[in-house]
């Protein structure tokens, strides 16, 4: 039979593969190219780079959690001018996957700043901005937050970049959907999502938070169904802009489920860290899945979710 | 570096809470260096979800087998505790910052606690081996347990002829005591030059101190080595993301180094897990 048709479009962007790795779990690229070749991916999305070096956050910094992880790295980075120079070349070499580079900033100036400084760098597909890191006193959460911060940020970057934008929500919301169309409104061609919940997790016996910031990023298949109803909501909300999957994808079985739910492309996290080949086995598992069923293109798997009639109408999903 | 699965050919009880693994993985067996570590994914499902990092007690090149000793200390190494030799283990390394044996060593003191001993077990060995090409590196081992039956390794480095002083928490074995007393009596002892002084082994690059155990072990003998002038170095422990240098969750603090203030935290994983000693901020711990 023939193969699948893997490819995807995500706007702007036309991918190999919907296998995308997620920011922050990946470095810059060569550090995984020593076990596999990852041109194989769909799309990298790099470390979030901040306009001035960053020295992080203090240890200890992870904390494992039932099926989960904990994390405050604090967005430790090289700074954009040491990211031009030592970590885009290698990118830049890459000849399959989609490179997409992670901004963050504390105030829309820097946002700015960054995405004007890297416009004119060859070797860059897209910017993903980072609007909800949660472990940052300053910036990066309070834009993801509010719809009115989401447009105004948004808006500016648009203006200072032609390369395509996405922009990675925040999960730490109460409406979801009120952030994504303010996102896409002021000029985000794709949404990813989600980003981590914030989560603590305590040592009984020393009374004593388990990470040194106190709270930190909840990651990991802990967060999928999380992640996959905020995918859903969003996609039935705003159907015509792509998104992007994130949240606990170890197997192609998970992304399939971003898919259904309509994700057109996913991003694989903390799986890297479980396995770090988990990329390019989802690849495999993703054709196999497609092959079995006969289907004939990755497409196909998009909003593919069946809901019974009755709840279609149903405009909101409230937690509680 | 490799990502294997491999045979996990003998699997035992080595100590209450301690285990012996050894592996099929000829790959990591030819690459090790003493002081590198393998992570090694527990089970396949998700929880527990991250892998484990564990320090090598040998690589055998010619048989292609590689030797570790984990403890189990929670959900994760409870679950490696169960696994019938037989399976197979899925590994990734070797990985990380080995120990540096400089080139003119003439004197190594290695001072190990519990489940830190193992890396000093495979650093014997090579120092040993080195002796037959002209290095002749007087190797000094001293092994801290809570008691007799906790020690590991101790038969081990019997048979590699080294001289091996023990200290145990009740004296069931040795002297009573830590480490770092037994460490402390032989600088006494053995400080050839500048006998008295206060920092008797300053400025001198062939003698070195090598350590790996519990933090506040590590901490002590380091404010030691550091008294004495003795040069040293250090394997640390942090939990672990990917150990690929990625994450950046593993990162411990090193001393300041004014010209690059992103160089703050350094990763355990791929900058360590071994460092110099004067280099780390121990007051963490």
């Amino acid at each position: 039979m023939k193969q699948p048709d893997l490819s995807i479009r995500l706007g702007p962007l036309n991918l190999q593969n919907p296998v995308m790795t997620a920011s922050g779990t990946f470095g810059y690229g060569p550090e995984y190219h020593r076990l596999y070749d990852v041109n194989l991916l769909g799309g990298i999305v790099t470390k979030s780079i901040t306009l001035k070096p960053r020295p992080g956050n203090p240890a200890p910094r992870i904390y494992e959690t039932p099926s989960g992880m904990l994390n405050s790295i604090g967005l430790q980075n090289v700074g954009v001018e040491a990211f031009v120079k030592t970590k885009l070349p290698f990118l830049r070499g890459l000849r399959g996957p989609k490179v997409i580079v992670s901004l963050a900033g504390e105030s829309v100036s820097e946002y700015v700043a960054l995405a004007r400084r890297l416009d004119g760098e060859k070797g860059i597909d897209g910017f993903e901005l980072n609007i909800s890191c949660p472990n940052c006193e300053q910036g990066g959460m309070e834009f993801g937050v509010d719809p009115r911060g989401t447009a105004r940020l948004v808006k500016a970057v648009a203006a200072a970049t032609r390369r395509p934008l996405i922009v990675k929500l925040s999960p730490n919301v109460t409406d979801v959907v009120a952030i994504a169309r303010a996102a896409a409104g002021a000029g985000a061609q794709i949404l990813s999502l989600i980003n981590t919940l914030v989560g603590l997790a305590v040592d009984p016996a020393r009374w004593k938070p388990r990470i040194a910031t106190v709270t930190g990023g909840l990651s990991g298949p802990a967060i999928r169904p999380v992640a996959l109803r905020m995918v859903w909501q969003v996609h039935r909300a705003l159907p015509k802009i792509p998104l992007i999957g994130i949240g606990g994808i170890l197997t192609a079985a998970d992304a399939v489920e971003f898919m259904l739910c309509g994700a057109s492309a996913f991003q694989v996290g903390t799986a890297n860290y479980v396995n770090p080949q988990a990329p390019v086995e989802i690849l495999q598992g993703l054709r196999t899945y497609l092959t079995e069923r006969k289907l004939v293109s990755a497409k196909k798997l998009v909003g593919g979710l069946k809901v019974p009639r009755v709840l279609r109408g149903i405009p909101k999903v409230v937690a509680g | 570096m490799i990502q294997v699965k491999a045979p996990l050919l003998l699997h035992r009880r080595v100590a209450p809470e301690h285990f012996l693994m050894r592996l099929l993985a000829p790959v990591i067996a030819r690459e090790a260096r003493p002081g590198q570590f393998l992570h090694i994914r527990v089970g396949s499902g998700d929880n527990p979800l991250l892998r484990r990092p564990i320090s090598l007690l040998n690589a055998d090149r010619q048989a292609g087998t590689v030797d570790l000793i984990y403890k189990v200390v929670g959900s994760g190494t409870a679950v490696l505790a169960k696994l019938p030799a037989g399976g197979r283990l899925d590994l990734l390394g070797p990985l990380g910052h080995p120990f540096e044996i400089p080139g003119g060593l003439q004197e190594a003191f290695l001072a190990g606690g519990g489940v830190g001993i193992p890396p000093l077990y495979f650093l014997a060995k090579e120092l040993v081996k080195s002796r037959g090409s002209g290095g002749k590196v007087k190797v000094r081992v001293f092994l801290g347990a809570r008691t007799k039956e906790w020690l590991i390794c101790g038969d081990l480095f019997k048979r590699l002829k080294v001289e091996t002083r023990v200290a145990t928490d009740d004296g069931s074995l040795g002297r009573k005591g830590s480490v770092v007393d037994l460490m402390k009596a032989a600088l006494r002892m053995s400080s050839p030059r500048k006998r008295g002084s206060d920092s008797p082994f300053r400025g001198n690059d062939e003698v070195m101190l090598f350590m790996c155990g519990p933090t506040p072990m590590m901490a002590a003998g380091a404010a030691l080595a550091r008294r004495k002038g003795l040069r040293a170095q250090v394997s640390l422990e942090e939990r672990m993301g990917c150990a690929m240098g990625c994450c950046l969750g593993c990162v411990v603090e090193v001393a300041a180094e004014p010209a690059s203030s992103h160089a703050r935290f350094q990763r355990v994983c791929t900058e360590g897990p071994v460092f110099p000693a004067e280099a780390v901020v121990w007051s963490r711990s």
